[in-house]
């Protein structure tokens, strides 16, 4: 019997994340707080990014949670990693609240991620814990071409829309959605990669 | 106007991608439904997984970086409402469990031996992740200075560093030379670390462990390359660098020409700015033999 089985989502996952959302569905209650804890972080920087003052994204922390707990049952391990699908469900929530206010654009990070100063990281124990899915997504940005990963940057990091990314770039409007979409697609395809396993078949 | 199946398929993606980063208008969700109909796509062809997983390794880097953490008070108010989306209730340890992370700030810099792999295809690919990851998480690192592309580098994070480093250290042709203190130079507090150097892609990184931090007032460390193609009385400039943090470092290398054949890699210590040719006065690490 033949299964596939996704290649990059195993230990750490198993690891860092023990389905925190699944436990919450099933009624858990430690695993709000843990889950809190776990993905805080995660959300509150994306509602950084996308709000223009900390009174707002505290508002869309609050709401991306409240979608997280009404939509903890939907998860999926074998769809995506459980961090993933907290990004997801976030960014999807951050687009409709952005929506609603009728935001035309949002604001950019204070310390955008290329900045030419590099990260420090003092303290050994400040574990950060990427998944595999986010590891190997940053793995084929850094190893695409400059344009490419520049162009994803731009619009995934610093929320910039096609047209700001163009004059930015100095590029074509098509050029640039080209090099987003084909940037992507590489993405895709390595967070999509199979092996196939021959379960208890021959060698 | 009909779209060829290739150019119908790219389009669909950028509806796609644009769903996926910004969001569409009701137009452009109708229209993508009815091409999402057509193409019969399998929800594995949608790219919000990839954004979310890039979002999520970009949260990873501000966090390391920036130390971003949910503001406590906020915390409180998510746990305190939860219980309405949640179904069920929990007490007041829920709260007081839960401490303030720790300052990051005051704390001693980890030392990690670098590893070395024996590197199959297989376990190339598969251990590239986890590699980049450990590295990530275990190094201190500092800044890049005299870089070639100093203008918006992409993408150059410490961690993307360490990645590059691992990916080199996996390539056909990649000699990786352990460091030593020739002159028991006072520079060195601690030996360790090494060269990762690949002739053919002439590229490069340091791994520095020991190393005194400066004061770029007064004294830089510079590197030099020796090549088997040129004479040891003239060796490669290899970019003026300073260490602002104890610890462990990663520093791309920056030979200001082209290497035939590396045989050795030199560190010494120059007045700011660094000099055209060193008289090794102090030579604190050398990898590989001159």
């Amino acid at each position: 019997m033949l299964l596939v089985k996704k290649r990059f989502r195993k230990e750490t996952e198993a690891r860092v994340s023990e389905s925190l959302l699944e436990k919450i569905a099933s009624g858990d209650r430690s695993a709000v707080s843990d889950c809190v804890n776990r993905y805080g972080g995660l959300v509150w920087s994306l509602a950084r990014r996308f709000t223009g003052s900390q009174a707002d994204a505290e508002d869309a922390v609050q709401e991306i949670f409240i979608s997280l707990w009404k939509s903890a049952d939907r998860f999926d391990s074998s769809k995506s990693s459980e961090m993933t699908f907290v990004a997801m469900i976030a960014r999807r929530r951050l687009i409709d609240l952005n929506r609603k206010k009728q935001t035309a654009s949002r604001a950019i990070p204070s310390q955008p991620l290329d900045s030419s100063e590099p990260v420090m990281v003092s303290d050994p124990t400040a574990q950060v814990e990427l998944t595999d899915d986010a590891s190997e997504a940053l793995r084929v940005l850094s190893e695409l071409p400059s344009d490419q990963q520049r162009a994803i940057k731009l619009s995934v990091y610093n929320g910039l829309t096609h047209i700001q990314i163009a004059e930015k770039m100095s590029l074509p409007l098509g050029t640039v959605k080209t090099h987003i979409r084909r940037g992507l697609v590489k993405v895709r395809e390595k967070l999509n990669q199979s092996v196939i396993v021959n379960q208890g078949g021959s060698t | 106007m009909s779209l060829s199946p290739s150019s119908l398929r790219d389009y669909c993606d950028d509806l796609l991608v644009k769903d996926a980063i910004y969001g569409l208008r009701p137009t452009e969700t109708q229209e993508l439904d009815q091409l999402l109909e057509k193409l019969q796509l399998p929800q594995e062809e949608r790219f919000e997984a990839p954004v979310a997983a890039l979002d999520a390794g970009f949260a990873a880097i501000e966090k390391a970086g920036d130390q971003i953490d949910l503001p406590h008070s906020l915390r409180s108010r998510i746990l305190t409402e939860a219980p309405q989306y949640v179904g069920y209730d929990f007490d007041a340890r829920d709260h007081e469990e839960f401490e303030p992370p720790q300052s990051r700030k005051v704390v001693e810099s980890h030392r990690a031996k670098p590893k070395r792999w024996n590197w199959s295809t297989r376990e190339k690919l598969l251990g590239l992740v986890a590699v980049a990851s450990l590295s990530f998480a275990m190094l201190s690192v500092t800044g890049v200075l005299d870089s070639k592309n100093s203008d918006e580098p992409a993408l150059k994070t410490q961690i993307s560093l360490a990645q590059e480093m691992q990916i080199l250290a996996a390539s056909e042709g990649t000699q990786r030379l352990p460091w030593s203190n020739p002159t028991n130079d006072a520079a060195v507090e601690g030996l360790g670390g090494e060269v990762v150097w690949n002739d053919a892609e002439q590229k490069g990184y340091m791994v520095l462990e020991g190393l005194a931090v400066n004061d770029p007032k007064t004294q830089q460390y510079q590197l030099w390359i020796f090549d088997k193609a040129r004479s040891d009385d003239l060796p490669v400039d290899g970019g003026v660098f300073d260490v602002t943090e104890s610890g462990q470092v990663i520093v791309p290398i920056d030979n200001k020409l082209s290497i035939t054949e590396a045989k050795a890699f030199a560190v010494t210590i120059e007045a700011a700015g660094g000099v055209v040719q060193s008289k090794r006065e102090r030579l604190p690490l050398l990898a590989g033999e001159i």
